[in-house]
């Protein structure tokens, strides 16, 4: 071992023998307890990578073993979320810090150490990204060509996923955040439809660069003004530099975040990599990883440069705006039924820029919200049109026609994506969108009524578009298409299932007010956001004498309900 | 959680998972739509005597946002609350009526219609979301279910697959309805942003006592739900979204276009302390916009022949009239039940008209005639729901308080009359000529449950109607002291009504071929000026419109990553090469000299 790796693995295996304490204790409810030792998110981050090394070396004489690659990958994604979803459920909620945290020293002279943690936000996009990470897994059943490169990249990129949520340390927060970028793009470039799959593969190296690129100078700029001694993130969001340099560095975040997300006009990648990546790909880009451009704008823009976020937020505003009209206008011009599926993902990132722009507390935690619910309706549309590509043999609109009929379960399960992406109310998008419009409506108002029409204008292209390719006269020159395979019903299954659960009850289920097996992915994301938004509270009126309507509590339910609350 | 929202879910959730066959989808879904009446009607029955609501609620969403600034905006919350009074019970009641109706219908006339399982769980769904509607008292509630119903009209009117002209229809069927849609979510995010509430029943006392909020919020959010009202009501000039469904199935239209003006009535009705309180520019706004959709829906519905357009047109005007009355609060009980008669007596005409449109194999007008008879039950049908439909805004007209709408009001009543009746006339009376491959002697009267359900609809409309007519139900109704117009106004709105219907006689019944001769050649007329429109708006909205994303994918973004590609591979080569490095890094340190100096603060003396 060399003695850079024993640094680092040093700490580490002292991690083991003294496992930090948990988080002060609340009433332990079901599956409590289940996991008990300190290095929960080293897991979820390095597991996938170790697999993805057993993968590289599992012999395979005259590829007899292929599909074991898919086996390890699969289990591997399963394990992933089963940890997830216990570590989501343990996840204490109405309390504030961050937990399940490690902090080991790395590079102490630089002020560098190997922390992670999460807080509500944290663990809602691990939950997505361990989500998205099997539906990808799952979409990628039919894979045959070289599947052991390309598992062993899929399990990479999961991997440097989910160590950019969970990492409280800039620098290792940049290493991952750059690390996405290579296994994804050999992904495209090996993998996707020739023969643009290069150019695509090319086009997200070059975007992603740029977003890496703006990071890491808004890091070193953020780390010279927190004193130049630690790059924890807690420590660089609560420097206060200058105006100016607060707006250069709220500026570079705002390229590195929306390059990522993708806001027009830096999406040339994702309409790229979305309609020419293989499914499985493209939907670990579009469900979690570009979610990662909202995640940055949150956590480290919103959270620590406050006057420049508020100095930027018009723009942001705009560009969201922009998105969601363009979109609709491309979708329209496009006649590649895939390329038209990558227009139409990018309305949830736009609808999350807004609610970061809004920068009141109510759209600041509906941005969060829509990180998770967005990343699944993108994921949701773009497999749905993969899926449906593949089992028409056509991506041109002029072909494929009137497919609903003879592919109805695709058909649904892309009515269901469209319908996400439109925020349409019992799926998880219309709480986020809800909570997004309401709270910018106060600051930003003429851009979320024009953010309005111009959903307007993305339902018309919806309806064309399922015209078009579901409901009109089937094409009699088209091949005869089929239905969903059992992969793509499952994956689009999940994240359907996925999108109503959360739809119908984001506040957990509950029996007679007792809250069951969710604790609700509302309650988890509050548990970080009214601290994140409390410098962004809408102040209180200043006229002498008055005093504000104020309802005595939070939510605004009735005075006298005449039966005990009950949940749905 | 009552039953009237838990019978329709149930219902939807048995039948979306459980139910495979045609008759057990059907059996479901009117069970669930008679235990819902019964429900109904029961409730109705206890809160007979009880002039305060009904109310419960559940939390949804329950959560503190932030732990300083303004109290109000510390916590969000959305409940799922329920507010049964006398306006919703009778508002449910009709609706269920339709539903009835309409199930009735399908269930005999259309056993080969394919999808029969997803017909019923579409129905269901609607059924539950305009039950939502009804009840709610939590604008995001109410939003939500208002959004839901909008989609399940659009899965409804695009029921049959594989066909280009129901898929077009319901193309439309989504987009525009869904302005709006997001003009009631646009009113919602204003109102929040201004009051911190979405309640309801919290929200009126604040409107003119919170410090802050200016007549020009007020104003928007008014405009703003009078915009949704209108669009999702179906006036003038936004009809589309109906009259080009139909071709769909008869009993989907017939329910689509009947429930949507009782949602667009509650609505109102609830939103009218926030119309009131935008001073009189709102009101004021409303009156011009229905009144003017009262005169031009019926006017439009005189022109061309296709049966169904014109029925749903002419009552179009009827929605509007009522809805004009139902602004205005000492005539909204009067309205409400003048719109409960439109909705019922447009769902069973255009279930009779369908009969007939089926039994003759043709829906122009020339083409069709002497239903009265060889087809007395569908004409009777048809002629009580037109009769509902005309007469139902009579009795809230009489209400309205007298003014220059009073005109508009006259007009209104006699066009849609004139235009409702032009269709009954033109079906009832005349020969029916034959065709190639029609054989008018073949023509029978539809099955007695197809004529027992159309009935029951407008019969309900027509009963309506006359309710309305009675001033102990207005008051009833309204639960509040309402002004009682004399008999003479009454008396001089039904004549208004009854001119119309000479009138329709006269032009329809008596010359009835040269006038739908005229008819016909100025709708094919119409129809070349709207195609193009449509070309105009596609030449100078739509194309440059495209234009410009063609030129930003298609030629700018391609260049600039080829340009960015290009100078990363120039400085790849230049990097590769010798060079004069003390002399780039002079370059660079002044260049970062100056960036450094610009981004940060100089110093104070």
């Amino acid at each position: 071992m060399t003695g850079a790796n024993l640094l680092v693995a040093t700490p580490l295996w002292a991690a083991v023998v003294n496992p930090s304490p948990s988080p002060s204790a609340t009433p332990a409810t079901f599956g409590a307890n289940v996991i008990g030792f300190s290095f929960l998110l080293s897991l979820l981050v390095w597991g996938p990578a170790v697999m993805a090394v057993v993968i590289a070396l599992v012999p395979n004489p005259r590829g007899r073993y292929e599909r074991w690659f898919l086996g390890i990958a699969f289990w591997t994604s399963a394990s992933v979320l089963a940890l997830t979803l216990i570590a989501y459920q343990q996840f204490q909620v109405f309390t504030t810090g961050v937990q399940f945290e490690e902090n080991l020293p790395w590079l102490p002279s630089i002020g560098v150490s190997y922390h992670l943690g999460v807080d509500g936000i944290g663990i809602s996009m691990l939950l997505l990204s361990a989500l998205v990470g099997l539906c990808a897994v799952i979409a990628s059943w039919e894979v045959r060509e070289r599947p052991r490169s390309y598992f062993v990249l899929l399990l990479l990129a999961e991997a440097a996923v989910n160590g950019t949520i969970a990492a409280r340390d800039f620098f290792v927060l940049l290493l991952f955040w750059s690390a996405v970028a290579v296994p994804l793009a050999l992904l495209v470039a090996g993998w996707g439809e020739r023969p643009r799959a290069a150019g695509a593969a090319w086009r997200l190296l070059g975007y992603w660069g740029l977003s890496s690129a703006a990071l890491l100078t808004a890091g070193l700029l953020l780390y010279q003004a927190a004193g130049g001694s630690d790059f924890a993130i807690d420590t660089l969001t609560h420097a206060t530099p200058t105006g100016r340099l607060q707006v250069v560095i709220a500026a570079l975040l705002l390229v590195a975040g929306i390059s990522r997300l993708p806001l027009v006009p830096l999406h040339g990648w994702a309409r790229a990599v979305w309609s020419e990546a293989p499914t499985g790909v493209a939907l670990l880009t579009a469900g979690v990883a570009s979610r990662l451009g909202g995640y940055l704008l949150i956590r480290v823009m919103a959270a620590g440069e406050h006057d420049a976020s508020r100095t930027l937020a018009p723009i942001l505003s705009g560009l969201a705006v922009l998105t969601v009209g363009y979109a609709a206008l491309a979708a329209l011009r496009s006649r590649d039924l895939r390329r038209l599926g990558a227009y139409l993902a990018l309305i949830p990132g736009a609808v999350t820029a807004l609610g970061v722009a809004g920068l009141s507390p109510l759209s600041l935690e509906g941005a969060v919200l829509s990180l998770f619910t967005g990343g699944l309706a993108a994921a949701l549309v773009v497999g749905a049109t993969a899926a449906l590509a593949e089992r028409a043999q056509t991506r041109s609109l002029a072909t494929a026609a009137g497919l609903a009929g003879r592919a109805p379960k695709l058909a649904w399960l892309l009515v269901a994506g469209c319908l996400a992406v439109l925020c349409v109310p019992f799926l998880a998008t219309f709480p986020a969108g809800l909570m997004i419009f309401l709270g910018s409506f106060r600051t930003q108002g003429p851009a979320a009524l024009l953010l309005a029409l111009g959903l307007v204008a993305d339902a018309g292209v919806v309806a064309w578009m399922l015209h078009r390719v579901l409901f009109g006269a089937p094409n009699p020159d088209a091949p005869n298409p089929g239905d969903a395979t059992l992969p793509q019903a499952w994956f689009l299954g999940i994240l359907v299932g996925t999108l109503l659960w959360v739809g119908l009850v984001p506040g957990g289920p509950k029996l007679f007010g007792v809250p069951l097996f969710d604790p609700g992915l509302v309650n988890v994301v509050n548990t970080s956001t009214p601290d994140l938004s409390s410098p962004y509270a809408v102040p209180s009126p200043s006229a002498p004498g008055s005093s504000p309507s104020a309802s005595p509590s939070p939510g605004t339910g009735p005075g006298t309900p005449t039966s005990p609350s009950a949940g749905p | 959680m009552p039953l009237i929202l838990l019978a329709p879910l149930f219902g939807f959730v048995v039948v979306l998972t459980g139910v495979r066959g045609r008759r057990a989808a059907s059996n479901v879904t009117i069970l669930t739509a008679l235990v819902m009446l019964a429900a109904t009607l029961l409730v109705g029955w206890a809160r007979f005597r009880q002039n305060t609501p009904y109310r419960i609620a559940y939390q949804w969403i329950n959560e503190p946002v932030s732990f300083t600034g303004d109290q109000r905006f510390q916590g969000f919350g959305v409940d799922l609350s329920v507010r049964i009074d006398r306006y919703a019970l009778a508002a449910l009641a009709a609706a269920l009526v339709i539903f009835l109706a309409a199930l009735a219908w399908h269930r005999v006339a259309a056993p080969r219609e394919p999808g029969q399982v997803r017909y019923h769980v579409n129905v269901l769904l609607l059924m539950l979301s305009v039950a939502g509607v009804v009840v709610s008292t939590d604008l995001a509630e109410l939003f939500a279910f208002w959004a839901v119903s909008g989609i399940a009209s659009y899965l409804l009117l695009g029921h049959r697959w594989g066909t280009e002209s129901s898929a077009r229809a319901s193309q439309v069927a989504l987009a525009l309805p869904f302005l709006g849609d997001m003009a009631l979510l646009s009113a919602v995010g204003l109102l929040y942003s201004r009051f911190g509430s979405i309640d309801l029943d919290k929200l009126p006392p604040m409107l003119l006592s919170t410090p802050g909020v200016g007549l020009k919020s007020l104003t928007a959010v008014a405009l703003l739900l009078l915009a949704a009202v209108f669009v999702r009501a179906c006036l003038w000039p936004l009809t589309a979204w109906q009259t080009a469904s139909v071709e769909a199935p008869p009993s989907l239209l017939a329910l689509v276009s009947g429930v949507w003006p009782i949602l667009a009535g509650s609505l109102l009705l609830r939103v009218l302390p926030f119309v009131g309180a935008a001073g009189p520019q709102a009101p004021r706004a409303a009156g011009y916009a229905f009144g003017i959709a009262a005169v031009a829906g019926p006017l439009l519905g005189l022109v061309g022949t296709e049966l169904r357009r014109s029925l749903l047109l002419a009552s179009s005007g009827g929605v509007a009239l009522a809805l004009l009355t139902v602004v205005y609060p000492a005539s909204a009980a009067a309205g409400l039940t003048g719109l409960l008669a439109v909705a019922l007596g447009r769902a069973g005409a255009l279930m009779s008209g369908s009969a007939a449109v089926a039994a003759m194999r043709t829906a122009d007008l020339r083409q069709m005639g002497a239903a009265g008879r060889i087809m007395r039950g569908t004409a009777a049908g048809l002629i009580v729901g037109v009769a509902a439909f005309s007469l139902g805004p009579a009795a809230a007209a009489a209400w309205r308080p007298r003014s220059l709408a009073s005109i508009a009001l006259a007009a209104g009543l006699f066009l849609v009359a004139l235009a409702g009746f032009r269709v009954a006339f033109a079906v009832v009376v005349g020969p029916l000529r034959r065709r190639r491959a029609f054989e008018p002697g073949r023509v029978r009267e539809v099955q007695v449950s197809l004529v027992v359900a159309a009935l029951l609809a407008g019969g309900m409309g027509l009963l309506a109607a006359l309710l309305s007519f009675f001033t102990s139900w207005v008051v009833y109704l309204g639960a509040r002291s309402q002004e009682v117009p004399s008999v003479g106004t009454y008396v001089l709105h039904v004549a208004i009504v009854l001119v119309g219907a000479a009138a329709a006689a006269a032009a329809f019944g008596l010359r009835k071929d040269r006038s739908l001769a005229v008819a016909g050649r100025l709708g094919s007329r119409l129809g070349t000026g709207w195609a193009t429109a449509e070309a105009i708006l596609a030449r100078y909205v739509w194309r440059p419109g495209l234009g410009v994303v063609n030129g930003v994918e298609g030629i700018g973004l391609p260049a600039a990553e080829r340009g960015a590609g290009r100078a990363a591979s120039a400085a790849g080569r230049i990097a590769g090469r010798p060079l004069p490095w003390i002399t780039v890094a002079a370059v660079a340190a002044v260049v970062l000299a100056v960036v450094v100096g610009v981004v940060t603060a100089g110093g104070r003396p």
